[in-house]
């Protein structure tokens, strides 16, 4: 997309104080060619039968005041450049965050997350790298070239227009530039990516990768990702700039044509000496800001292809709406002929569901049925293909995000911690909790003894993902996290799966305590721990098996009472 | 990339020396260039001559215009040259440091990479090395020739009028006299520091943020609502904007001035020449020769506000590089006679807390050892020490009756298989995460596979194990994602098996058919086992039972149910 469209976009907020900051800019940029003028009045004066010493140490006097106007100016005007700039960038970053929260989580299984951070990052960045210099050198250059000119044009148009021929020449040079930076600059940035991709995978999966035996292995992979690197960047500086260095040389041209012609026009009496000598001194000046301008227009290449991935971002659709405050009455939930496939591969065709409020359902199947998959469409991840979800008597897809999430609170299979303190990762479920409700939240989750036992206790920091915790003791953390929640909807996907059975023991009686008066859904392998659960479904063959209680379920044939013998069979011994 | 405990300014030189030849040449280049490209002002000053001392010749002065444009051409191929050069050099050193941070990292302990976030680290790697490409491509060139031009053309001025040449050096003066102070006052190298903690700080938490977007939705954690988040980039644009308020105003004064600094030149030059001391012509060339010499000093002001930048970022590679923090390798392949474990009084701790205490434990081969007891009781930790993730900080561990850090690094690898508690899944099709990337042929993965009961699934997928996993391909459910990590470890058939917590997300169903697959191919292997679930460690041969960092009991589940009150305790206290 266009520079100008992204630049718009972007701008949308902050079009005032943008402006605004034109203005200095453009003042400056007027300050900075005044003194060419006067030099073209002195230069005049001088050439003079009997120059006017006196006008022209007035002259020099106007010059130091506004040298000292400049001066000032400029200060004011990178300053704000600089800052609008930082300020915009800040906004940017909120607001991708913002959206990456509202998007299904669809559009993150196609990309991988290192590509949104990338974007949050280096785009952004490129974005700040290149706007607070690139824009005001665009503008004051432009401006200065255009006010040079009108001097020029004034003292005489014919070697004038020499001058500008120069520049005119120059511009279908930019933008082929231009557009080899844009092409091969898209295929930088898409490496950089890769980079990114790659050395986050290597560094998070070195435990595996050592273990395996094959850093090497990936190393290589990650150096041949370099190496490619290595030249595109080489290319993207190298194979503009001929043509970079041939516009200056036709800028040069221009000038020494320019000469060439004013020399016969004196010669044959028809350019007045002044005028010569004017043209002499500040002609080559002229080319000054014609050549910022143009590697500034350049450089900003690489930061509308950042832009356009923003933008692009920007405008995928999210799964959120602004209907707030549309709350359920009661909290049951129902999966009415849902259908649901991730891509091509269906999970559910009409699955048929009813979580009743105040009671434990639990969801049981082998692996890979589909399980998780259901809580992810309660909480909105993706949106279900046909069919409907509702809360109450609120379809899911009604609610906004915000209002849902409120009401629900989850347990992951995969247990996911910040690098942060314990204290602040438990805190997230309730950001206004006090100290005393978190610390009950851990001693209902029993967090407390291994807390104590850490050097720091709660202000202990878990390592990025939880890694410096045992598996027990992360899942615990992200249990006493969905306890503090309290929220009316409660998901445990295996959310004791790492637990010791003591531990176990003592979470299920603080969860039974706890889900008396909620809508409770739990999964889990272990059938011992569905036991207290009024309802059960069996979930396979893209839809439910067996529904009843465990008590019923024990009595039918089929895969419930299978799963029960195999574990049977696995401990070897009777319960 | 070694660097001799050199810090700032004399360690970007020593890094430049690393493409010593090619950046000389680079320079000389562009110095040449920078004297040919005074051409237009030479034809100018013969012009203004002719004119005034009134021999004009038209002829004359257009063939050295003629000769001009020739002369430029020249100089600009020469610029192309010294540019492709350069980058050169900048591209090979950037690439060379990216190398060197990959491979260290590959050989840090992974303790030291715990104590990471991997966004923060990504920073460094891709945008604090690139600077460098501004620094060694067009900053030194530059600064060469920014001392080297302004000398030739000073002898030139000089030369022709010393009075003049004097006014032409006071921008020069105060600009040297306002980047000094500008550095000192803005307390440059505290403020980039702090800039640089707060940026790395938001880069770690922004990727967090990505990753763990599921947790964000749950707990309504939008950007505007997480507190990390909101908070480090607000304290980054707090930190930059507290850079801009001290250091641009000086700056773009420095720009501004430098641009335009015709006024010491016109004011005495034209004291000068109105008390008939200079002549016109001489005047005229100052005005435009003395203004243009400072060109090149632009750059170096560009550079004065970038080094300390560079320099900063430099640091932190260099902390990398020189980290300390490595696995030492014996590098000498021994001769294994069996895969019995012995752990002889090993005591560890991650930091200052002790989580293994004195242990002693003997794992015989060819039987399956089972390690349960509480969460946190260092289970996992004792796993890791044996294969050298971390070494023991007290104590031995033996494989074989040698001691583990006499063994070679990858010898020692290639012994221990080991399942890891949690899941990591490369993005890679099915077939490579199977393989690790490793050639070997699709029969043993295909018979991997089917042993830990994932053929049927990934054939089931549209482009079976050339499936990817992760962006553009499947994601796989828990469950899967575990028989991926063992029918990893089954084809890399090693002598030592550690499965710790390795089948928590299997069905019953799955776990008894893996179970009995996997007990075929274990015979005369060492297993370790660690597990919660009962189903998973009662017909093992040896069960130890660890409680916070000590092994209190051991025996067979019939022994210690006998025997152990804990074990006891543990089987009746539990969801049944
Ligand atoms: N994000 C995803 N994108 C694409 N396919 C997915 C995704 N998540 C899961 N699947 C696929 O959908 C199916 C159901 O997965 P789900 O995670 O719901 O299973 P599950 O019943 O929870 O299994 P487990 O007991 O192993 O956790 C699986 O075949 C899995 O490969
Ligand atoms: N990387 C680490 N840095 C610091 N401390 C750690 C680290 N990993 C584990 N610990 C601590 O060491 C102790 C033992 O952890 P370990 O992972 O060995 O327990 P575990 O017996 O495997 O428990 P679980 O059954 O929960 O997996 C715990 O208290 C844990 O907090
Ligand atoms: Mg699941
Ligand atoms: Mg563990």
């Amino acid at each position: 997309m266009g520079l100008i469209y992204n630049l718009k976009f972007i701008l949308k907020d902050n079009k005032k104080e943008f402006f605004n900051m034109l203005i200095f800019h453009f003042c400056h940029s007027i300050l900075m060619s005044i003194p060419t003028g006067l030099l073209v009045v002195i230069i005049f004066e001088l050439f003079k039968k009997n120059p006017n010493q006196g006008f022209i140490w007035n002259l020099i006097i106007l010059l130091v005041l506004l040298l000292a106007l400049q001066l000032w100016l400029s200060a004011k005007a990178y300053t704000k450049a600089s800052t609008i700039t930082y300020k915009i960038s800040k906004n940017l970053r909120m607001k991708l965050g913002n959206h990456l929260y509202k998007l299904g989580l669809g559009v993150f299984s196609k990309k991988n997350p290192s590509y949104f951070s990338s974007l949050l990052l280096e785009d952004v960045r490129s974005f700040e790298n290149h706007f607070s210099h690139g824009i005001p050198n665009l503008i004051s250059g432009f401006f200065s070239v255009i006010i040079l000119f009108l001097f020029l044009f004034a003292l005489n148009y014919k070697l004038a227009f020499f001058l500008l021929l120069g520049i005119i020449c120059i511009i279908p040079f930019v933008f082929l530039a231009k557009l080899i930076i844009v092409k091969v600059g898209s295929k930088l940035i898409e490496k950089r990516g890769q980079i990114s991709l790659r050395f986050l995978e290597y560094f998070d999966g070195m435990k595996y990768l050592k273990s395996f035996n094959v850093v090497d292995l990936k190393y290589n992979k990650l150096d041949n990702i370099f190496k490619e690197y290595k030249k595109l960047s080489f290319f993207v500086e190298i194979l503009p700039s001929p043509i970079i260095l041939v516009s200056l040389i036709f800028c040069e041209l221009a000038f020494l044509f320019m000469v060439y012609n004013a020399l016969e026009y004196y010669a044959n009496n028809e350019l007045l000496l002044p005028i010569l000598i004017s043209f002499l001194v500040i002609g080559y000046r002229v080319y000054d800001p014609i050549k910022l301008l143009m590697a500034d227009f350049l450089q900003m290449q690489h930061m509308n292809s950042g832009l356009t991935r923003i933008l692009k971002l920007l405008s995928y659709e999210t799964i959120d709406n602004d209907h707030s405050g549309i709350m359920p009455a009661s909290y049951d939930i129902k999966f009415n002929k849902v259908f649901f496939s991730y891509d091509n591969n269906k999970v559910f065709e009409n699955l048929n569901l009813l979580f009743k409020e105040n009671s434990i359902t639990a969801l049981v199947g082998y692996s890979g049925e589909g399980k998780s998959t259901i809580m992810s469409l309660l909480a909105k991840f993706w949106n279900v293909n046909k069919g409907e979800i509702k809360i109450g008597n609120v379809l899911l897809r009604d609610m906004s995000l915000h209002d849902l999430y409120t009401q629900i609170s989850m347990i992951f299979q995969e247990t996911y911690l910040f690098n942060d303190s314990i204290y602040n990762n438990i805190k997230i479920a309730k950001p206004k909790a006090t100290k005393n409700e978190i610390l009950l939240a851990c001693e209902k989750a029993q967090c407390i003894s291994f807390i104590n036992n850490l050097q720091e206790g709660i202000n202990t920091k878990v390592g990025e993902g939880g890694v410096k915790l045992s598996g027990g003791q992360k899942q615990r953390i992200s249990i006493a996290r969905a306890l503090l929640k309290d929220a009316p909807i409660v998901l445990f996907d295996e959310a004791t799966s790492a637990l010791d059975p003591q531990n176990e023991f003592y979470i299920h009686q603080a969860m039974k305590e706890l889900m008396k008066n909620k809508t409770v859904i739990i999964i889990a392998h272990k059938i011992a721990n569905i036991k207290i659960a009024n309802k059960i479904y069996v979930i396979a063959n893209k839809k439910v098996a067996q529904e009843g209680t465990y008590s019923e379920l024990i009595k039918q044939k089929g895969i419930f009472k299978e799963m029960l013998e195999y574990q049977e069979k696995n401990e070897g011994w009777k319960i | 990339m070694n660097k001799n405990n050199k810090e700032g300014v004399a360690r970007l030189l020593q890094i430049a020396g690393y493409k010593k030849k090619l950046l000389i040449f680079s320079s000389l280049l562009s110095i040449l260039h920078g004297i040919l490209n005074l051409t237009p002002y030479l034809i100018i000053y013969a012009i203004l001559f002719d004119i005034t001392e009134q021999i004009f010749s038209l002829a004359k002065l257009q063939s050295y215009v003629i000769y001009g444009v020739g002369v430029m051409i020249c100089s600009y191929l020469l610029f192309y040259v010294s540019l492709v050069s350069s980058h050169l050099a900048a591209f090979d050193i950037i690439y060379d440091f990216r190398k060197a941070i990959a491979q260290k990292l590959g050989k840090l302990s992974l303790g030291y990479l715990h104590n990471k976030q991997s966004g923060s680290i990504k920073k460094i790697l891709i945008d604090d090395i690139e600077k460098l490409e501004g620094f060694i491509a067009h900053n030194l060139p530059d600064v060469v020739k920014s001392i080297m031009m302004p000398l030739i053309i000073l002898c030139f001025m000089f030369y022709l009028d010393y009075r003049l040449a004097f006014a032409s050096l006071i921008p020069l003066f105060v600009f040297l006299i306002w980047i000094t102070f500008m550095i000192k006052s803005s307390h440059m190298k505290e403020i980039v520091k702090k800039y640089y903690d707060s940026s790395e700080h938001m880069d770690g938490v922004i990727v967090e943020y990505v990753k763990a977007i599921n947790i964000m939705k749950v707990f309504n954690q939008e950007a505007k609502t997480f507190e990390n988040y909101k908070s480090a980039i607000d304290s980054y644009t707090l930190q930059v904007i507290y850079f801009i308020k001290k250091n641009t105003p000086f700056f773009a004064i420095l720009i501004s001035f430098i641009s335009n600094a015709l006024l010491p030149i016109l004011a005495i030059g034209l004291y000068l020449y109105f008390t008939q001391q200079v002549s016109l012509s001489t005047f005229l060339l100052f005005l435009i020769l003395g203004v243009s010499y400072l060109k090149p000093i632009l750059s170096l002001s560009t550079l004065a506000n970038n080094m300390y930048s560079v320099m900063e970022g430099i640091k932190r590679v260099d902390t990398i590089l020189e980290d300390k923090n490595q696995i030492l390798d014996s590098k000498k392949k021994v001769n294994l006679k069996n895969y019995n474990i012995k752990f002889t009084n090993v005591s560890f701790a991650y930091d200052k807390q002790e989580v293994l205490k004195n242990i002693n434990l003997d794992i015989p081969q060819g039987k399956i050892t089972a390690f349960i007891g509480v969460s946190g009781a260092g289970k996992s930790t004792a796993c890791e020490l044996l294969a050298r993730f971390y070494d023991v900080s007290q104590g031995k561990i033996e494989i074989g009756e040698h001691n583990i850090k006499d063994i070679d690094f990858s010898q020692l690898m290639n012994t221990v298989s080991y399942v890891f508690q949690d899941n990591f899944m490369f993005n890679d099709s099915l077939l490579n995460n199977i393989t690790m990337g490793r050639n070997i042929t699709k029969q043993k993965v295909i018979n991997a596979a089917k042993i830990a009961n994932i053929d049927s699934y990934i054939n089931s997928l549209s482009a079976g194990y050339d499936t990817k996993y992760g962006e553009d391909g499947v994601v796989l459910s828990g469950g899967q994602k575990q028989k991926i990590q063992l029918a990893r470890i089954i084809l890399k058939d090693a002598s030592i098996f550690i499965l710790d917590e390795a089948t928590s997300f299997f069905d019953a169903k799955n776990e008894y058919e893996i179970q009995k697959s996997i007990n075929k191919l274990i015979v005369n292997k060492t297993v370790i086992v660690v597990a919660h679930r009962l189903s998973t460690i009662v017909n093992c041969d040896n069960i130890v039972l660890w409680d916070n960092g000590k092994i209190i009991a051991m025996g067979t589940h019939e022994n210690l149910l006998k025997n152990c009150s804990k074990y006891q305790n543990m089987l009746e206290k539990r969801v049944s």
